[in-house]
């Protein structure tokens, strides 16, 4: 019995070509999966978890077309054919595929040189959110408001991208007018107390207070606190409240812009014209 | 020598609270439907405990599960849970040569511990003066610590002390030619212990050593004891991350400074 199916076999070059076929995608497969999380481990160290993934997936699908190129060779499928219309079918296709290729090559790019990471919060254009993935053709950016967005990588190297979690602390800029009747130093001192009594806000690197010069119609000063990160919304919302009270509670006023209208030729009073009533014809 | 009564363990049945000043502090612990809730309340929060029988239900309450017959639990100090950027309301100088000893308090933290399922667990900790933060490092890296200003006195006045201030010694010999000058000090407090004596809080000595650049690697020695005449004090806590012969405390004068621990 074995030995009728061995000697069909032998005999058979289809069923030959069948089983080399088979062991080329029984070895082929797991080879091109173990590459792949080879690649991922490696490169995460350097490029991090996305870029890392992103590489292996190209290791992944250049595996599979060459498994795939295996066993169509083993069925007698003439490469060079093959190789020579795609060369003359490539013209048309990198017109058609341009773009996609200039996305892939810019995802190359940022992963390479790792602007931001998953999870950082980025501003693109018009976009804030939160990178959700770096893929091969585009980004995607979860914004506050829970939408999706996805961003062509080609985008993402020609415009600016502000990396806004980049780095563990930022300052957080406030600019506070006071009326002209106060003292600059009074006021400059009340700023630094309230930034100093605020939990969120650093001690070291110190507050900038910085007298910002004469308004309209304020006194300016811009008042720089230093947050971490995870902290800067808090800041952003709590210490304009904090200044508000401090400044009520030293009676120090807030202007409001002034105006002082003149009069004058060109605003004097509209002429008014009375002329006779026009009776309506008739009886 | 015992530890006073605040650190000693307390029961509380099903339906009892108690309330536990610690400086600024104050806890409020209720054990009840098989839970542990616990209040902590600064400053004019505590107004609403006033001739209350019971503890209000609009405190800042937080819950932990508990099983039907734990009864135990007890408090005890701990050093704050990031390191401790110490500064001297005035600069100090310290001369060629010169070796001296400064005391400087670290705001203690209450750490709650509690039976769960017959087990000590521990719930959280508070501090009993809120710190504010600093940063340690550039604007690009470093880490999250809490600020300390001390007066970072030459002699012990107990008088000088807030309650639940740790009372840390440190002696900083300067063993290089130029005056140094004692801008603010990294304490990373993982492996200090804290110590009880005469109702005060104290932490083992420390010794620094600053060499003659600013980038020298000096010795930084901890005493397994708190200084001279606290040495009977009794342990409170053991160090947070265990007692090693290398540790990190540095960056005192903004140098880097090593850590070793006496044989003795």
């Amino acid at each position: 019995m074995l030995a009728d199916i061995v000697s069909t076999f032998w005999s058979s070059p289809n069923l030959q070509k069948f089983a080399k076929a088979g062991i080329v995608l029984v070895t082929g497969l797991p080879l091109v999966l173990i590459a792949s999380r080879i690649v991922s481990r490696i490169l995460r160290h350097r490029l991090g978890e996305q870029g890392g993934d992103l590489l292996a997936r190209i290791v992944r699908y250049a595996g599979y077309l060459m498994v795939l190129v295996a066993v169509l060779q083993e069925f007698g499928f003439n490469l060079a054919a093959v190789l020579g219309a795609a060369g003359i079918a490539g013209v048309a296709i990198g017109f058609a595929s341009q773009t996609s290729l200039s996305n892939l090559i810019s995802g190359l790019f940022i992963v390479g040189e790792r602007p931001f990471e998953k999870g950082d919060v980025i501003e693109v254009g018009t976009f804030t959110g939160t990178v959700e993935e770096i893929g091969l053709m585009a980004l995607t950016l979860r914004t506050f408001d829970n939408r999706s967005v996805r961003i062509p990588n080609e985008t993402l190297v020609k415009t600016n991208v502000v990396t806004v979690t980049r780095y563990p602390i930022r300052r957080v800029d406030l600019t506070v007018g006071v009326a002209y009747d106060e003292a600059i130093d009074h006021v400059m001192r009340v700023l630094r107390d309230v930034a100093d009594a605020h939990a969120a806000v650093l001690d070291e690197p110190d507050t900038v207070i910085v007298f910002n010069g004469f308004g309209e119609s304020s006194l300016n000063f811009m008042i720089g606190a230093w947050a971490i990160k995870e902290d800067v919304i808090k800041v952003k919302n709590e210490l304009p409240l904090r200044i508000k009270e401090a400044f009520d509670r030293e009676g120090i006023e807030m202007p409001f812009p002034h105006r002082v209208m003149a009069g004058g030729k060109a605003v004097g009073p509209i002429p008014i014209v009375i002329s006779r009533e026009r009776k309506p014809h008739g009886d | 020598m015992a530890a006073t009564e605040r650190w000693h363990e307390r029961t509380l049945q099903d339906g009892e609270w108690l309330r536990a000043d610690f400086g600024g502090l104050t806890l409020i612990v209720m054990s009840i439907l098989e839970e542990w809730r616990v209040a902590a309340l600064y400053g004019d929060q505590r107004l609403a405990l006033e001739n209350a029988k019971m503890p209000p239900d609009n405190l800042p309450w937080e819950r932990w599960d508990r099983g039907p017959d734990d009864v135990k639990l007890r408090f005890r100090p701990v050093f704050p849970d990031r390191p401790v950027i110490v500064r001297p309301r005035s600069p100090l100088h310290l001369s060629p040569r010169a070796m001296a000893n400064f005391f400087v308090g670290i705001p203690a933290f209450i750490e709650l511990n509690a039976h769960s399922e017959g087990q000590y667990e521990r719930l959280s900790s508070w501090p009993s003066d809120p710190p504010s933060n600093t940063w340690h490092g550039t604007p690009i890296s470093g880490t999250l610590c809490y600020s300390v200003k001390t007066r970072a006195r030459r002699q012990f006045i107990p008088e000088d002390w807030q309650e639940l201030s740790i009372i840390s010694t440190i002696e900083i010999a300067n063993t290089g030619s130029h005056t140094l000058p004692f801008e603010r000090l990294f304490f990373e407090t993982g492996h200090l212990a804290i110590f009880e004596h005469l109702g005060r809080l104290w932490a083992n000595h420390a010794r620094i050593r600053t060499g003659e650049k600013d980038d020298s690697l000096s010795g930084v020695v901890f005493g397994k004891r708190p200084f001279s005449e606290a040495t009977s004090a009794v342990e409170l806590t053991p160090p947070r991350l265990g007692r090693v012969r290398r540790s990190m405390l540095k960056q005192a004068f903004s140098t880097f400074l090593g850590v070793n621990q006496p044989d003795d």
